[in-house]
């Protein structure tokens, strides 16, 4: 029996959470925004370093759940069915928590509805940094690790130093300003 | 000395010899800027901006003939360090009760062999001295790198006029447009090194997890023969500069990491065996980077780098497997 609400997450991940316990972490994770962002980080740090990585999970989903609700039209076409029935329970506050459980939920059972999604979006068009895209961008978990690497070997290293690595910490700096 | 003294005295006869000269000084700027992020100890805050997002940060840096050490702290928002030392990279995110441990290996190119990345990157870049200003209430000089052609991103940078340090610099896409931003508001440069205590990690708190990779592989390149791997058509510029296996963190088997180079933009290509090629493909971004991703013969071909899109796709696509080593 877990004890901590950490591993009570990570049970459930593991599928090995009792079913009693499994209502109260679920309740858990939608009342309180911020397991929602520890439950995307424990899958990100356990299935790289388990290599176990699923071809496709977001660990952002919440926060993209949450942005299609505020910003019509949503662009995954499995994330506007959700909106259609969520959309009248959504308050701004809860909103992020309850699109946390459903992102838990989703990525438990409905893997295979991403498999249609588009989840990489071919970005051609130029960026601004004042521009608050909801764009998303790459979610693929293994590529931190893969930047690492990148970035230990760059010329951009070379001249900047540790600098590169600032895009690493600052990753989720969004999701974490939503929350 | 000789030669800027030709300089100087070029100057004083041409009113506009301050332009004919100023891609040899701006050159000389980035050479003391390589050198300077890497030899300096300094300590400094600074924000950082992309997508709409904007963070603070702090920086240590440390060097003595032990090497290198650094830390970097968020100061706002989730509580995330990167600690380096040497070629040990520490990642250590106290609100996932976690550390990623990533020592990636004896080939960093430490120092970046400079003059010759420095001759390489003039032929695709404009280099230009773009005057004073002020940045964390030093004085700096500012460079405008522009790229000669669409096949990489242009560089604003500001470098301290006394030390050399990057202050501010700003990534600047094939459009003009600026996606990502960094900006120092306070530097402190220390002539002793800094104290050991600046690079322990800020969270020691024993509920941590360590998860420490294992060493680098070696011994696994037989099913990948030397050199077998190939870009085609590399966009001008750009050529081979490190080859290596390792593991990724995200792996299972080792990865064949091949980096190019055009003296300042890198790309890395990475290959992985028995990947399942079909949920990964295509350009996807992360901040100013860019990976595009496809798979190809059982493998899957991974590009990254702070390149534009264009770019890493042309490489991706380039990348072939040679039936027969040569």
């Amino acid at each position: 029996m877990a004890n901590s609400i950490d591993e009570q997450i990570s049970a459930l991940m593991d599928g090995e959470l009792s079913e009693r316990e499994v209502p109260w972490v679920l309740e858990r994770l939608r009342k309180e925004p911020g397991l929602a962002g520890r439950w995307r980080r424990y899958h990100l740090i356990r299935d790289a370093l388990h290599d176990t990585l699923p071809a496709r999970i977001h660990f952002d989903l919440s926060e993209r759940i949450h942005a299609s609700l505020k910003d019509e039209p949503a662009i995954l076409v499995p994330r506007r069915t959700i909106h259609r029935h969520l959309k009248p329970l959504m308050r701004h506050a809860a909103s992020m928590a309850v699109a946390a459980s459903v992102a838990a939920i989703a990525i438990l059972t409905f893997q295979a509805m991403y498999e249609e999604a588009p989840t990489t979006v071919a970005v051609n068009t130029p960026a601004s940094v004042v521009e608050r895209t909801a764009a998303p961008v790459s979610t693929d978990p293994r590529l931190d690790a893969f930047l690492v690497n990148h970035n230990e070997h760059s010329v951009s290293t070379g001249m900047h130093g540790m600098l590169p690595y600032v895009r690493i910490v600052s990753q989720d700096a969004g999701g974490e300003a939503i929350k | 000395m000789k030669s800027s003294a030709i300089l100087f005295a070029f100057g004083l006869l041409f009113p506009l010899g301050a332009l004919a000269e100023s891609p040899q000084e701006a050159g000389d700027w980035l050479s003391r800027m390589s050198r300077a992020a890497h030899t300096l100890n300094y300590e400094g805050t600074f924000v950082y901006e992309h997508l709409g997002t904007i963070q603070s940060m702090k920086v240590f840096h440390g060097a003595d003939d032990q090497g290198e050490r650094e830390r970097l702290v968020t100061l706002d928002g989730a509580s995330r360090e990167v600690i380096r030392d040497n070629d040990k990279v520490t990642c250590i995110l106290p609100d996932d009760k976690a550390v990623l441990v990533d020592a990636t290996g004896p080939a960093r190119p430490f120092p970046i062999s400079l003059p010759t990345h420095l001759e390489q990157l003039e032929g695709y870049y404009d280099v230009q001295m773009a005057g004073s200003d002020r940045v964390a209430e030093r004085a700096t000089r500012k460079l405008i790198i522009r790229p000669r052609d669409t096949y990489r991103y242009g560089q604003n940078v500001w470098l301290d006029e006394e030390s050399a340090l990057l202050l501010k610099s700003e990534l600047v896409d094939e459009a003009g447009q600026v996606i990502e931003r960094l900006m120092f508001t306070d530097l402190k440069l220390h002539a002793e090194a800094l104290p050991p205590s600046f690079f322990e990690p800020q969270q020691t708190g024993t509920d941590l997890t360590w998860y420490t990779r294992g060493p680098e592989h070696t011994g696994e390149q037989a099913d990948s023969p030397e050199n077998a791997w190939r870009v085609e058509d590399l966009p001008p510029g750009f050529r081979q500069d490190i080859r290596r296996f390792h593991r990724v963190a995200a792996t299972a088997g080792p990865v064949e990491h091949l980096v190019y180079t055009d003296g300042l933009a890198s790309v890395s290509v990475f290959i992985e065996k028995g990947v399942d090629d079909k949920s990964f493909m295509g350009v996807s971004r992360k901040g100013a980077v860019n990976v595009y991703a496809r798979g190809t013969d059982g493998y899957r071909i991974m590009v990254i780098g702070e390149v534009p899109p264009a770019t890493v796709r042309r490489i991706g696509d380039s990348v072939t497997l040679a039936e027969e080593t040569s």
